[in-house]
């Protein structure tokens, strides 16, 4: 499964992607440069640093000890250890190196004994370790011509300073008296050891710098926090040969202090990027919107195009792509409007065509309905007072071909309703195994006539039998089926076959005629079309029936399949979703037989401009005992109602004159409240729903069925009677058709 | 014209003369300088009275009592010590001040006896004594003071009950005497300084106790504890004989004057000596001898050691003065007196120098927890006896 893919957005996302891809690329390039070379830097940085703090400490130290050198011969404190007399002044010139000279932070006089002979500040004479000790007693008993101004580090830990993984570095000048001796010009009598304020030795570290101080036994001091994985580098300020203390530093620098401006300038350059793919992406988007913005308008306007809508699109487009194809779609749609106006010239014409031809059905069909109206009501009336038997026969078939003509007449209008998605469907609650064996009955003599028998076979229990349909247009498919299989049965036998469940109704129709070929079935339901042209020959009809099965089946959302071998004859299965219902009490008294209303005393008028249907119509109503008034015209008849309104007043549609609408628009401004109905070749649905609209209370069609009238009359003055008490209505007790 | 002219001569004559009267009169030799140590009676009004006197101008330098004699030393080094120095008697051991010895007409006839034995230092009369005393009293201010303390533990009740407190000069070691006099010690003993004693030790860990019960303001120094006690803050110090001139003028009635407080029974022993003049660098000998011996003869004057008391509150050095105050029936000269019982005179053997050091230095190490009262004790011996030993080694050269 595809997904949708847009141009647009995948234009986006590649060109996005491949420029997030070129900026990370130049960026991971960029920072591994940048990281590389701020190594470099940072670890000849450090040396130089380290090189350059320790040459400055050197200086600083070498500095301090030719300032304080000259004590060496300062002949107070040089004899102080011998005499006590001279303390106060030591101390005082003691007090005052401390507080002038910045960077001692202490100064005391050892003379080897285990007292410090005097010390300032008060702490100081707590010094008497054996470092110092030591020292001064080796330098009192050297001796040494030369001056000898040493660097001492002794540890914390021996001094008693809280810091013990510390040291303290003290400048130890030998204190001595100058004597007359050749052989020994000096005495010395003490060492004057000064503590160095190790704050106060101006060592500037930046927040990213750690030093320390050592000797290869000791640690002097050390600034600044440890820096793990720091550049490290060492550097000597004293071997030992020089001034008797190896004295080494040790720089470290933090490492991000170098790469930190680097990782800056990284997330910097990033965000550049960043913003650079957001203008680019938001570019993209712009640029995309004005392109997909007319294609949009574009596709907005090939979906009108679709809708039918062929306008020429006039948009004023940038791109020259686009204008192209404006143009061509402009082309097209020129040519297709061409051909638009040609097919609307052409279906005006067709519908022209077919409304003439439905109209030519309409006027056929009445035109035909009116003829046949009294060909239909002859046979009727004939069969009614004929007893001879021969002439009985005559009348009888005489009666079925005009049946079998009105029939035709119906298949060809109902197929024209079909056509013309008009027809509608009714539904009622229909006893499905009577509306069978009405039917049945109605083809039971045509098969004997043809020694073909004909049976009813069902499985389905009577209280299944009661459907939810249109009894109308099932007998109409049973009739065409049962028709068509008693036509194509020379002799055997047509069953019709009833099954079904509570939701389904199957009826099978099975007949053991001349069957068809597998080509014959497969066109058999067309429009026309029978198994073969010899068989119009042979068997004759109009080739619809079985179409009018399938729209009719199709319309109840059924379903009808044949099959059929030649020679061995057919079986039609229609599958129908009946839904069973309980049956009615109109569907119940349907079974009832019909009788002849009684309607002595009772006036009719009837407003009909044909002769032999005035007969017909009169012969009908004679049994009846009603006082038939005929009138030719509608104004006839309007002069004849405003003599003495009638009970009955029927009224043929189609009169010279004045015709049944205007006869009815006439009734309806009077008083009159009873029965008007109206006489109609015009059955189509519509049709009477609009002369019932107009006022007419019923309607008889044309040709009058004799019974369809009788039950009509008695519908209309029942419904009187209830509606006017005290009128007259129809006895039907005391007449009958027999 | 002429006439002008002569006085117009005889006016630049004149001018001339008198300038040259008024060169006289600012001669080197009729400046005398003296040092003397803070600490100490205020001589300068007798200074002025002589300068009215004798037309000799006299400058007065103060040094703290512990560094004078320092500066006395390197001074001496440098020939560039004062005419005379008004000093404690023990200051005569000082070889190295090369004090002239005074001849014996020099001294008054009327001395006291205790003071014409203390003035002698090997044998030698080394300087003019000029006030007696000098001892150590307890003052109190009767003001805040109704019952003085007789003993210690009455004043640490009084510390402790009404707030009263007491200073003294913590670090001078002339005060730390009279406490270890309380403990029946001599510093010398058959001439040779004895530090490293029992006595030394009990003193030093008394000593310390005081400081460490921390009701008294040890860092406060001899000028500190003056006017703490003048200002009111303290109600007692221990001080000099040489301040009851200043404490009587600043008090009036409400000074009281009483014998250091005793420790359980025992009392404490201050050193009384006199305060003499003596002449460093052998300057008896020099151009200022006469003005000097003018100087000495003033001060030793009966009509100067009469006016002692009245003028700065000293006792005199001459009996007949004494008796003389002492029949005045002065009340503040009977307590100036009584206070003088448990005192001790001041040994002024050269070794004394050398001892005060020794103790300052060993209190100053044992108080800073350097080293304990035993070792302090101990080193003080041994620092003493290297100097003296020193000392004696250095005397066959000079």
């Amino acid at each position: 499964m595809s997904k949708k893919k847009s141009l647009v957005s995948e234009l986006q996302l590649k060109v996005g992607a491949m420029v997030l891809a070129l900026l990370t690329i130049a960026l991971a390039h960029f920072a591994y440069s940048a990281w590389t070379q701020a190594n470099k830097i940072a670890a000849d940085t450090v040396a130089q640093r380290a090189t350059s703090l320790s040459l400055d400490l050197k200086n600083r130290l070498a500095e301090f000890t030719f300032q304080v050198a000259h004590y060496s011969d300062h002949r107070i404190l040089a004899e102080l250890p011998l005499n006590l007399l001279y303390t106060q002044y030591a101390l005082k010139e003691m007090r005052d190196l401390v507080y002038t000279s910045p960077l001692v932070k202490s100064v005391m006089i050892s003379d080897g004994s285990p007292y410090i002979v005097e010390g300032y500040p008060l702490y100081t004479l707590h010094w008497a370790t054996p470092s110092i000790i030591e020292h001064a007693s080796s330098v009192i008993n050297e001796s040494a011509r030369e001056l000898m101004v040493r660097k001492l580090l002794i540890s914390n830990k021996e001094l008693g300073v809280a810091d013990t993984t510390a040291g303290t570095l003290f400048i130890a000048v030998p204190l001595r008296q100058t004597l007359p001796s050749l052989i020994d010009p000096f005495r010395y009598t003490s060492v004057l050891f000064f503590e160095l304020d190790v704050s106060q030795l101006a060592i500037e570290l930046a927040d990213y710098e750690a030093l320390s101080i050592y000797s290869d036994k000791q640690m002097w001091f050390r600034e600044g926090l440890e820096f793990e994985a720091g550049l490290n580098a060492t550097h000597p300020i004293y071997e030992r040969s020089d001034d008797g203390l190896n004295l080494s530093l040790s720089l470290s620098h933090q490492h991000s202090a170098y790469t930190r401006e680097i990782l800056y300038a990284i997330i910097r350059s990033a965000l550049l990027a960043l913003g650079v793919l957001i203008i680019l992406i938001w570019y993209l988007a712009y640029v995309s919107r004005k392109v997909t913005s007319p294609m949009k308008q574009l596709e907005k306007y090939c979906v009108s195009l679709t809708s039918g809508n062929y306008e020429q699109n006039n948009a004023n487009l940038e791109y020259e792509e686009l204008k192209t194809l404006q143009k061509t779609l402009n082309e097209l749609v020129s040519n297709v409007n061409t051909q638009v106006t040609q097919l609307k010239q052409e279906k005006v014409r067709a519908e022209q065509s077919e409304l003439a031809k439905a109209q030519f059905l309409a006027t056929m069909s009445h035109e035909i309905r009116t003829p046949m109206n009294a060909i239909l009501g002859v046979f009727q009336l004939l069969r009614q007072h004929n007893r001879d038997p021969e002439d009985h026969s005559l009348v009888e078939q005489g009666y079925t071909s005009s049946q079998t003509l009105l029939a035709l007449v119906n298949d060809i209008l109902d197929f024209s309703k079909m056509e013309a998605g008009k027809l509608t469907l009714e539904v009622l609650a229909v006893d499905i195994l009577q509306l069978c064996q009405e039917v049945i009955q109605e083809y039971q003599h045509l098969a004997r006539d043809k020694q073909v028998t004909l049976d009813l076979t069902t499985e389905l229990k009577p209280p299944l039998s009661v459907r939810l349909a249109d009894p109308l247009r099932l007998k109409q498919i049973l009739r065409n089926l049962l028709s068509n299989a008693i036509k194509f049965t020379e002799q055997g036998q047509v069953t019709l076959g009833i099954q079904g469940d509570k939701s389904q109704l199957i009826i099978e129709v099975r007949d053991s005629g001349i069957g068809m070929t597998p080509t014959q079935v497969a066109s058999l339901f067309k429009h026309f079309h029978q198994a073969d042209s010899s068989t119009t020959r042979k068997y004759g009809g109009s080739g619809l029936g079985l179409a009018i099965v399938k729209q009719l089946v199709e319309l109840m959302h059924g379903e009808v399949t044949v099959s059929s071998a030649a020679g061995k004859g057919s079986q039609f299965r229609i599958n129908l979703p009946l839904l069973s219902t309980k049956p009615t009490a109109q569907q119940s008294s349907s079974e009832a037989q019909p009788q002849i209303p009684n309607l002595r005393g009772v006036s009719v008028l009837l407003a009909e401009d044909n002769l032999i249907n005035q007969q017909i119509f009169a012969a009908m109503m004679k049994k009846t005992g009603a006082n038939l008034t005929l009138a030719n015209n509608g104004k006839l008849a309007m002069d004849c109602f405003n003599e003495a309104q009638p009970d009955l007043f029927f009224v043929d549609i189609q009169m010279p004159v004045m015709d049944g609408i205007e006869v009815c628009q006439q009734v309806k401004n009077t008083d009159y409240r009873k029965p008007l109905i109206a006489i109609t070749a015009n059955v189509l649905p519509e049709d009477v729903s609009r002369y019932l609209s107009l006022g007419f209370d019923d309607f008889v069609a044309k040709p009058i069925d004799m019974q369809a009238l009788f039950d009509t009359i008695t519908r209309v003055m029942g419904r009187q009677a209830r509606t006017q008490p005290g009128t007259a209505k129809p006895d039907i007790s005391t007449l009958d058709n027999k | 014209m002429p006439g002008r002219l002569c006085t117009i001569l005889l006016f630049i004559l004149l001018t001339g003369l008198c300038s040259r009267l008024g060169y006289a009169k600012q001669l080197p030799g009729q400046t005398l300088t003296i040092a003397i140590g803070l600490e100490n009676y205020d001589f300068k009004p007798l200074f002025a009275q002589f300068t009215r006197k004798t037309g000799i101008q006299v400058k007065v330098v103060e040094f703290e009592n512990n560094s004078l004699k320092s500066e006395l030393l390197l001074r001496a080094s440098n020939n560039a010590l004062p005419d005379g120095i008004i000093v404690p008697a023990d200051y005569m051991g000082l070889t190295a001040l090369n004090l002239s010895e005074v001849p014996d007409d020099w001294l008054s006839t009327h001395l006291i006896d205790q003071v014409r034995m203390n003035i002698k230092a090997n044998g030698s009369t080394l300087g003019i004594p000029i006030v007696f005393g000098n001892h150590l009293m307890l003052y109190y201010n009767r003001a805040l003071v109704s019952d003085a303390a007789k003993n210690w533990q009455q004043l640490r009740i009084q510390h402790q009950e009404d707030g009263l407190k007491i200073s003294w000069n913590y670090y001078e070691m002339y005060w730390y005497r009279a406490f270890l006099g309380t403990f029946g010690t001599s510093l010398i003993l058959n001439g040779n300084a004895n530090l490293d004693t029992s006595a030394m030790v009990s003193a030093l860990r008394w000593y310390k106790s005081l400081k460490d019960e921390a009701w008294l303001d040890v860092e406060c120094d001899y000028d500190c504890t003056v006017n703490q006690f003048l200002s009111g803050e303290v109600a007692y110090t221990i001080n000099g004989s040489w301040m009851f001139q200043r404490f009587s003028e600043h008090f009036g009635d409400k000074l009281g004057v009483t014998q250091l407080p005793s420790l359980r029974g025992e009392p404490m022993r201050s050193y009384f000596s006199s305060h003499v003049m003596a002449f460093p660098d052998h300057a008896l000998s020099g151009e200022k001898s006469t003005q000097l011996r003018t100087l000495s003869e003033f001060l030793q004057s009966l009509p100067v050691q009469t006016s002692l008391w009245s003028s700065i509150n000293a006792l005199p050095v001459d009996r007949r003065a004494l008796e003389m105050l002492k029949i005045q029936g002065i009340t503040q000269v009977e307590a100036l007196i009584s206070t003088l019982e448990y005192a001790q005179p001041m040994p002024n053997e050269a070794q004394m120098a050398f001892v005060w050091e020794a103790m300052l230095k060993g209190l100053t190490r044992h108080l800073a927890g350097v080293l304990d009262e035993h070792q302090a004790a101990h080193f003080m011996q041994h620092i003493v006896e290297k100097s003296i030993s020193y000392e004696q080694e250095k005397k066959p050269g000079q």
